[in-house]
């Protein structure tokens, strides 16, 4: 039987390398960002559902990948808090603590990393990229005065958010309890996903102008 | 068959809840079929510790989307196959592979395992050869189902590609080996 003797061939290998303690070593870096998908939607559901005016107030509902975005009557007041991105990072340190490829803005650019969302500083423009899945809650109010329009970016589904402030609330699960990550309000952005991918560009002042950005990202 | 310690579950649980410890048993567990399993698809040693290192560290992150009871090794080899094959593309270095036999006689290894024991030397290399000379995406198959040992499942994931087409693949290699090798 060809099948047997297939089985008893010993076919040599390099040596396996010892990789507990360099895998250690690198998830003991990261573990303060410990994530728990499962928790946090159950999570971001309640935490919806706990503030009364929205739920009563919510007057269309989409997604884009992550991000939810909700139409609400009444906006829940933000504090006006200094858009916060994380901890300054290298690019190659961002691109090694996500699993997909990142694209990138043309140079000079600055990384931020807050797990699992990679923001690219440049100019007046933020550019935010994370998987879909890895945080399903990212939620966006917009009150009465913005306008959605649904866009196409690039082959991708999208839309332009604008006419006026809208708030961002990001929440993260802290282990056993949830919190709100951030909560500011922010202008025009343009969301988009591709491939699972889900992308956030904050600062450009036209549609035009977003959609011209989002054409000279490119993968590193 | 997935030979799977009975404490594994207990010990994806902890690692889940951050003990180290933990996940590092799980390491330790299936480093070598890991390693091995990059190893094929990238094609070189130093390639495939950097897939094997990488996917550990993104599985322990992605644990938490883990099914509890799920086995755990075709789950973590088919992120292992991924970063494998993210490495072949992004370099364009993929090195065909050529396997080779065991040496018969290795140092420190006195007497052969009873397995070697059951090929003649001349039957090995007429073996090896035509795996070598097989198709890229057959010998894969053949080397994860007979070399590794995995399930036709495990192979599937690692391999991304459908259960059917693992089977198909791997009785048309399975046919051309028969036509190869002396009977």
């Amino acid at each position: 039987m060809i099948e047997q003797e297939l089985r008893s061939l010993e076919v040599a290998f390099p040596p396996t390398p010892e990789l507990e303690a360099r895998v250690l070593a690198r998830i003991d870096r990261r573990s303060r960002a410990w994530l728990v998908p499962a928790l946090a939607v159950f999570a971001a559901a309640a935490a919806l559902l706990a503030i009364p005016q929205t739920r009563a107030a919510i007057l269309d509902f989409f997604r884009i990948g992550g991000v939810t975005v909700e139409r609400v009557q009444t906006q829940p007041r933000a504090p006006a808090t200094t858009p916060s991105f994380g901890e300054p990072v290298t690019f190659a340190e961002a691109r090694d603590a996500v699993d997909f490829e990142l694209v990138v803005p043309p140079p000079p650019f600055t990384t931020y990393f807050d797990d699992p969302i990679v923001t690219m500083k440049w100019d007046r423009y933020a550019l935010s990229q994370w998987r879909g899945r890895q945080l399903p809650f990212v939620q966006k109010q917009v009150g009465p005065q913005s306008m959605v329009l649904p866009t196409q970016v690039h082959g991708a589904n999208g839309a332009w958010i604008t006419g006026a402030r809208h708030e961002v609330i990001w929440q993260v699960p802290n282990r056993s309890r949830i919190e709100f990550r951030e909560r500011r309000l922010a202008g025009s952005v343009l969301i988009w996903e591709r491939a699972g991918t889900t992308y956030r560009l904050e600062g450009a002042r036209t549609v035009e102008e977003a959609l011209e950005l989002a054409r000279n990202l490119r993968r590193p | 068959m997935v030979d799977r310690p009975p404490e594994e579950s207990d010990l994806i649980d902890r690692a889940k809840r951050g003990d180290t410890a933990a996940y590092g048993a799980l390491v330790r567990t299936h480093q070598a079929i890991a390693f091995r399993t990059a190893y094929l698809i990238a094609g070189n040693a130093a390639d495939a510790e950097e897939a094997a290192q990488d996917a550990f560290v993104k599985a322990h992150r992605a644990l938490g989307r883990f099914r509890r009871g799920a086995p755990f090794r075709p789950w973590l080899l088919a992120i292992v196959a991924n970063e494998a094959r993210n490495r072949t593309r992004s370099a364009t270095r993929r090195a065909n592979l050529a396997l080779r036999a065991a040496d018969e006689a290795r140092p420190g290894d006195a007497v052969p395992s009873p397995e070697a024991a059951l090929l003649s030397d001349e039957r090995r290399a007429e073996l090896i050869d035509a795996v070598n000379t097989l198709r890229e995406e057959e010998r894969l198959v053949i080397a994860c189902r007979f070399f590794l040992g995995l399930s036709e499942d495990e192979t599937a994931q690692a391999l991304d590609v459908k259960l059917g087409t693992v089977k198909s693949r791997q009785a048309r290699a399975l046919e051309r080996l028969r036509g190869d090798v002396t009977p």
